[in-house]
């Protein structure tokens, strides 16, 4: 039990440096831990070996988040991790300002840089 | 010996609470039934939606859930907030079909809980097609709005909803990006309304002034996770104002199995959907109020048959789109959509195709996320920028019978539900022509999201008005052909779904049709 708690106090921790590039507060932290025990998400054998792969490498986090369908187990974590987030006060301002400094310009770019990672992570999971 | 009442009630949804309050001012007695229980509004937080994002550290409460109910991954549920998902809880009997996806409840209050709130009248043509006496609905759609209160404005649009009806109270203030809709729309009034098109600010079950001791909209964008004040309304309010009558008596958790008509006599079958166990209670007529697909079970079981019913229902599309001269704010209005527009591109007033368009306001980006082709982070990115500048249109085109449109209602409901290719052609034209339009208008459509047959929450028809050739139909009065004193007050009468939201009509004729049981004494 001890021990599932700091795995996913680690997932929380890679999971929000990944999405918010912030260390979690400890109403994220305990969040998680609520929503993942309620939830009782299931890895295939498949999806256990990928979300080992993600836990120990963010751009593999990324390229897999791009490349998995919505129903992966890898992108409902995320996905649940995301929606915690977005729950906590201190975070508010990653959801809830539009200026970041960029533009309409910045947006088209974001957006033709996930189309790459996500055929590059397509790429992967076919030798995988 | 069962307890003997002038009327049961099957259903609180929009139509059962309005059917019980006419007959309860006629001085009869009743007894209402549903299969779910009185609930309190969960919020009671005085704080608008962004204040709550900003500050609450509970606020996962009402935006996820207690325990996470947004975040279970099922499509159906996450229509729904959090504090509407037990809507769809308990449901002992799901409609199977990979064709045919509808919401179905039998909570409190029912589907009304979820309804988006427009207030539209259909006109003569439409309500002449869906086989509804005229004079008599435009008598009972002020009888309604009286009790509910609307607010609306007298523009472009007012013809195809409130513009007849009297005591109306002035229309919500839109946002920023209804704003640049409608300045832009403004300015070529002529060009779209040549081509069939008209738009304005939504006529709206929610006050902008106090009535009858609810509250004018706090303007809090918390519209579809509760009801501070009471401005919008609900099925709880005309209920919370009749349920003390010492008329009405109120039976929860109760789902009616199937009935029997002797004589002057109906006795219901009762299954408490709690304990299991099963009782009679016995009254001199009914009215059935339990939605289009409740009515279709509940007649199956009493006729002791699988039957095969029509079902009619909206094609619905989702059009996301990004306003272009948007200049976002972060200042709450309604969560309910911000305007409507109307498509009747041959000017017969008959087929008239709708579209309510919202701002992505008042739920969280990750509901969107989920659903993007990209990763999270990145469309977070992307979200930040265009959230508050989007709007999303719901297009709605009308349903007319087919063959290939029917459910049975068995131990477990079967559907089909297949469009015809004209019919298929038309809806995508249809979507062609709102997209060229809202072009037109500033905003920069994205693909469309053609939504699962069902989907709507439109639903009307299993038991059509004076089809002679059907089996079971309804006659004018909305009495159930071959019984003395069995009414059904919803839209299981509708010959036709016009695109507009029913729920007005749907109530209106609920109305007429406990007036019609209290003449046939």
């Amino acid at each position: 039990m001890i021990a599932d708690q700091i795995d996913l106090r680690n997932e929380c921790d890679i999971l929000c440096r990944y999405l918010l590039k912030e260390k979690p507060t400890e109403l994220m932290y305990a969040l998680y831990l609520k929503a993942n025990h309620q939830l009782k998400l299931a890895p295939s054998n498949r999806e256990k070996m990928i979300w080992r792969k993600c836990m120990s490498n963010q751009s593999f986090l990324y390229q897999m988040d791009a490349a998995l369908p919505a129903s992966s187990y890898i992108r409902k974590k995320v996905h649940t991790c995301l929606a915690i987030a977005e729950s906590i006060p201190e975070y508010s301002n990653y959801f809830l300002h539009s200026d970041h400094g960029g533009g309409f310009f910045t947006i088209v770019l974001t957006g033709t840089k996930a189309l790459l990672i996500r055929q590059l992570g397509k790429i992967k999971l076919m030798f995988m | 010996m069962n307890p003997h009442y002038d009327y049961i009630v099957v259903g609180t949804g929009p139509a059962g609470v309005h059917a019980a309050q006419t007959l309860l001012e006629a001085g009869k007695t009743i007894m209402v039934m549903d299969g779910g229980e009185e609930r309190e509004d969960p919020i009671h937080v005085e704080n608008d939606f962004f204040q709550i994002r900003r500050t609450d550290p509970g606020q996962y409460r009402l935006f996820l859930g207690e325990n996470f109910e947004a975040l279970n991954f099922e499509e159906q549920v996450l229509q729904l907030t959090p504090s509407r998902s037990y809507l769809v809880n308990d449901l002992s009997e799901k409609i199977l079909s990979s064709t045919f996806n509808p919401l179905q409840s039998i909570s409190h209050g029912g589907l009304g809980n979820a309804w988006g709130l427009g207030i539209n009248t259909f006109t003569a043509e439409e309500l002449k097609l869906c086989g509804l006496p005229e004079p008599e609905i435009q008598d009972a759609y002020q009888v309604i709005a009286d009790r509910i209160g609307i607010s609306y404005s007298n523009d472009d649009i007012a013809e195809h909803s409130t513009a007849s009806l009297r005591n109306i109270q002035p229309a919500i203030e839109v946002d920023h990006n209804a704003s640049s809709v409608l300045s832009r729309y403004n300015s070529r009034k002529n060009f779209f309304n040549r081509r069939g098109f008209s738009l304005g600010k939504p006529s709206l079950a929610i006050l902008t002034q106090p009535k009858d001791g609810r509250s004018a909209t706090s303007y809090s964008n918390l519209d579809f996770y509760g009801n501070p004040g009471s401005s919008a309304w609900r099925p709880d309010v005309t209920w919370n104002k009749i349920r003390n009558e010492t008329c009405l008596k109120y039976l929860p958790n109760s789902l009616l199995v199937k009935f029997k008509e002797e004589d002057n006599n109906i006795t219901a079958t009762i299954r408490d959907t709690k304990t299991k166990s099963v009782s009679e209670i016995s009254a001199g007529k009914m009215i059935l109020a339990a939605n289009v697909l409740g009515n279709a079970g509940i007649i199956s079981r009493s006729y002791g048959r699988k039957i095969r019913f029509p079902v009619l229902c909206n094609p619905f599309v989702h059009l996301p789109m990004v306003i272009r001269k948007s200049k976002p704010d972060f200042n709450p209005r309604t969560s309910t959509a911000q305007l409507m527009m109307f498509y009747d591109p041959e000017g017969t007033k008959q087929h008239i195709s709708m579209a309510s368009l919202y701002s992505y306001s008042s739920l969280l980006y990750s509901r969107l996320i989920r659903q993007s082709p990209f990763n999270a982070r990145d469309s977070l990115h992307i979200l930040r920028w265009l959230g508050p500048r989007m709007m999303i249109a719901g297009i709605y085109v009308p349903d007319s019978y087919s063959a290939e449109k029917f459910i049975e209602m068995d131990e477990v409901g079967k559907a089909t539900y297949h469009l015809s290719t004209d019919e298929t052609t038309i809806l995508r034209q249809t979507v062609k022509s709102f997209r060229k339009a809202f072009d037109s208008l500033g905003c920069f459509t994205l693909n469309p999201v053609f939504r699962p047959h069902g989907s709507s929450f439109h639903y009307g028809g299993c038991l059509p008005y004076d089809k002679r050739d059907e089996q079971f139909y309804l006659e004018r009065t909305g009495r159930l052909a071959g019984s003395k004193n069995i009414y059904v007050a919803d839209a299981s009468g509708f010959c036709f779904l016009p695109a507009k939201g029913p729920t007005f009509t749907i109530m209106a004729n609920a109305h007429r049709t406990a007036l019609n049981s209290l003449k046939n004494e």
